[in-house]
C-alpha cells in the first residue's frame, strides 16, 4: 500500500484530487458531498488562469446535473481503495430515473498528509494547493450548494452549448468565459479600485449566489 | 488528460510554512482565455449581475495573506457581528479563544468538539468557548472550558494538547477591542502579535491608534514581525526584504481593513488621474446611493540605507523620496476628494545614517500648507539596536 501511495505522487490526477481534498479540510468543507467536489474542481479548472494557475482539464461533457469528470471520479475510488481518502454517508439517489450513489468524501489524516506536504516542496504544487485552498475559502463564504450555483458559472451556462455537447474552454478553444467575466469586475468596481485576484474569486462567488434564485447574499455591508 | 509536468528537481525553494504576501496586482493569464474575436466573451453571465456584485469589493478578506492572517480578518468580521447582536451584553465576559487548524474537522473529533456550522453571523454566543476553526472562521467546533480567568483557560488548553497550535484569542473584557495572536500558540504567550479591531468610527486619532500600533506590534523589529511580517531580509546588515513598500502596503491593507471592518472600504493602489493612491480609507455616502466618501489618502514611502540586494542608497535618493512622496499625497488627497492626507515614512535606514524626523524637515512647510499630515515610523534591524536607541548603549 505504502508503494502505491508514493507512486499516487507522480500521478498527477490524484496529486490534484488530494490537493482538491486538503483544500476542503482547510475550509471546514469536508467530508465533501460527490458533486460538490466535481463542482469544485470545475470551478477550479475555469477559474484557475486567475491564479496564474494553468487548467488542468479544459474541456468537459455539459451534463443536465452538473459538472461531473468519470475519470476524477475513478480516481476518487482508486484513493479510497488506498486508503487516503474516507467515504462517508453511503446511499442511493434517484437522478431523472437513474440511480446513482452518492457519498461524502475526506482525507484520511496520516498517509495522506503525508503525501500533500511532500508535493508542497515544489514550487507548481505549493502555488496549485495555494489557489484551491484560497478558491475554498471563497466557496465557504457563501451559503447555497455549490453543486447548484455552478450551473451559473458564465461558461457552463453560456447557451451556444447544449447539454451533452463538450465545452471545450481551453482545450482547443480560448472559450473561458468565467475568467472574462472576473476580470470585467475591475471595469465595473468604483473608480480606479484595483481589484486582486483573491478579490476576483470572492467576487465571483457572490456573483454566482446572486443567480440562485431567492438566495441571500451572506454578508452585506 | 493531464496538461503538465513539473521538473523533479524544483525542491525545497523556501518554504516557510507561510505563503509570502503576494502585491495585489491583477494577475497576467497563462495565456490567452478568450477569442479576440468572441461575440460574446460573458457566456451566460451578463454585465448587470456582474455590476450588482462588483459594489461588494473589500467586504471579503484578503485571500493573497497568509492563512494566519485571512483568520485574523475573518475573525474581526466575526466579532463584529457578534457585537451588534441583541445578545452580546449578555454573553460570558470571558475569553474566546481560537485554535486556527488546517485540519478543524479532525483536530475537533480528537476534542469531541460541537460543531457550529455558521460562526460568522453573529448568532453564536463566542466568549468562554474554545474554538476549532479553519482560517475562513465561517463554521467551527467548540468546547466550553471549565476555567473562567485567563490564566487558567490557558493552562486547561495546554493540558489538551493544543497548546502548541496557532491561537486568536479575544477578551470581550478589553477596553480597546483587539485580537491577540499567538503564532506558536498558547504555550508560547510571550510571543503575541496585537489587532485593533471595531474601531466604530473613523477619525485621525483613531487611524494613528491604528497605524501607531501596527508600527510597534509588528514591524518595529524583526521579533515584533513573529516570522510573517518582517520587513526585512537581513535586519543585522539593514537590508530590507523585496518588494518592501508592497509589503508594507498590503500588511497595512489587511489591519486597516480588520480596525474598521466592513463599514469601510480599503482600497489599494486606487488608480487616477494623478497616479495611484497607495492606500484610500473610505465609507459608503450616509444618503446618496452608491457614493463613497474619502476619510484619508495615505502614501507611504520606505527611507533606507540599502536595496534588497544590498546596493548602497544614497541620502539624496532618501530625501527625494520624502519630497515625491509628500507631492504624491497632496496629488492623491485631492483627487479623491479625502478629508484627510497622509505621507507615512517608515524609516529602515542603518543607525549610522539615520538622523530621527529631521529627514521630514524640509517637507514639512509645504505639508502644513496642503495639510498633509506627515508621520514617521524607525524601523530598526534588530531588537538589540532597538533597546540601544530606547535605554542607551550598554557600555
Amino acid at each position: 500500500m505504502i508503494s502505491e501511495a508514493a507512486a499516487c505522487r507522480w500521478q498527477p490526477d490524484r496529486l490534484r484530487l488530494l490537493l482538491l481534498l486538503d483544500a476542503c479540510e482547510a475550509a471546514d468543507l469536508a467530508p465533501v458531498p460527490v458533486l460538490r467536489l466535481h463542482a469544485l474542481a470545475f470551478l477550479s479548472n475555469v477559474l484557475s488562469p486567475i491564479w496564474s494557475v494553468e487548467s488542468y482539464d479544459g474541456k468537459i461533457l455539459k451534463r443536465r446535473g452538473g459538472p461531473f469528470y468519470p475519470e476524477l471520479q475513478k480516481q476518487l475510488d482508486r484513493l479510497v481503495g488506498l486508503g487516503l481518502v474516507a467515504v462517508h454517508d453511503v446511499r442511493y439517489v434517484e437522478e431523472e430515473g437513474k440511480w446513482r450513489i452518492e457519498a461524502k468524501f475526506s482525507l484520511m489524516s496520516g498517509m495522506a498528509d503525508t503525501i500533500i506536504s511532500d508535493a508542497q516542496l515544489f514550487m507548481d504544487e505549493r502555488s496549485v494547493s495555494e489557489f484551491f485552498r484560497r478558491l475554498a475559502f471563497s466557496i465557504s463564504r457563501i451559503r447555497e450548494p455549490l453543486e447548484d450555483l455552478v450551473k451559473f458559472d458564465a461558461t457552463w451556462s453560456d447557451a451556444r452549448t447544449g447539454v451533452g455537447d463538450v465545452i471545450d474552454f481551453a482545450e482547443w478553444r480560448r472559450a473561458n468565459y468565467s475568467v472574462f467575466a472576473a476580470r470585467v469586475f475591475e471595469n465595473l468596481s468604483a473608480k480606479g479600485a484595483t481589484i486582486g485576484r483573491g478579490d476576483k474569486l470572492h467576487l465571483y462567488m457572490r456573483f454566482l449566489e446572486r443567480k440562485w434564485p431567492g438566495a441571500a447574499v451572506r454578508i452585506t455591508r | 488528460m493531464a496538461r503538465r509536468r513539473r521538473p523533479d528537481h524544483a525542491v525545497a525553494d523556501q518554504h516557510s510554512g507561510f505563503f509570502p504576501i503576494a502585491v495585489e496586482r491583477p494577475a497576467e493569464p497563462l495565456r490567452a482565455t478568450i477569442e479576440p474575436d468572441e461575440p460574446n466573451p460573458l457566456g451566460g453571465a451578463t454585465e448587470a449581475d456582474l455590476t450588482a456584485v462588483a459594489d461588494d469589493l473589500g467586504a471579503d478578506p484578503t485571500l493573497e495573506a497568509p492563512e494566519s492572517l485571512i483568520a485574523i480578518q475573518c475573525l474581526a468580521g466575526a466579532i463584529a457581528a457578534r457585537m451588534t447582536h441583541v445578545d452580546w451584553a449578555q454573553g460570558p465576559r470571558q475569553l474566546a479563544i481560537f485554535i486556527i487548524s488546517d485540519r478543524p474537522r479532525q483536530l475537533a473529533a480528537s476534542l469531541s468538539a460541537n460543531r457550529a456550522p455558521i460562526l460568522d453571523n453573529g448568532a453564536n454566543v463566542l466568549t468562554g468557548r474554545l474554538w476549532i476553526t479553519s482560517p475562513n472562521v465561517a463554521s467551527g467546533y467548540f468546547c466550553i472550558l471549565n476555567a473562567t480567568d485567563p490564566g487558567g483557560m490557558f493552562d486547561e488548553i495546554n493540558l489538551m494538547g493544543i497548546g502548541n497550535i496557532s491561537a486568536l484569542v479575544f477578551d470581550p473584557g478589553a477596553t480597546d477591542p483587539e485580537i491577540r495572536y499567538y503564532p506558536e500558540g498558547l504555550n508560547e504567550d510571550g510571543r503575541v502579535q496585537r489587532y485593533s479591531i471595531a474601531e466604530s468610527a473613523f477619525t485621525l486619532a483613531s487611524l494613528d491608534k491604528v497605524l501607531n500600533q501596527f508600527h510597534s506590534e509588528n514591524i518595529i523589529t524583526p521579533d515584533a514581525g513573529l516570522g510573517i511580517t518582517n520587513p526585512w531580509r537581513d535586519g543585522d546588515r539593514y537590508i530590507p526584504r523585496e518588494h518592501t513598500e508592497a509589503f508594507i502596503q498590503a500588511l497595512l491593507k489587511m489591519v486597516l481593513s480588520v480596525a474598521f471592518g466592513r463599514s469601510y472600504r480599503i482600497d489599494f493602489e486606487r488608480r487616477g488621474t494623478e497616479g495611484r493612491c497607495d492606500l484610500l480609507i473610505s465609507s459608503r455616502h450616509l444618503t446618496a446611493p452608491h457614493t463613497w466618501v474619502a476619510h484619508a489618502a495615505l502614501e507611504l514611502k520606505v527611507l533606507r540605507s540599502f536595496t534588497s540586494g544590498g546596493g548602497r542608497v544614497s541620502s539624496n535618493v532618501r530625501t527625494a523620496a520624502v519630497a515625491d512622496g509628500l507631492l504624491q499625497a497632496i496629488a492623491y488627497q485631492r483627487q479623491e476628494a479625502a478629508q484627510n492626507g497622509l505621507l507615512c515614512c517608515y524609516d529602515m535606514r542603518a543607525p549610522s545614517h539615520y538622523d530621527g524626523a529631521v529627514c521630514l524637515d524640509p517637507a514639512r512647510p509645504r505639508a502644513r500648507r496642503n495639510r498633509i499630515d506627515l508621520r514617521h515610523y524607525r524601523l530598526y534591524g534588530s531588537s538589540a539596536d532597538f533597546r540601544t536607541a530606547v535605554y542607551g548603549s550598554s557600555d
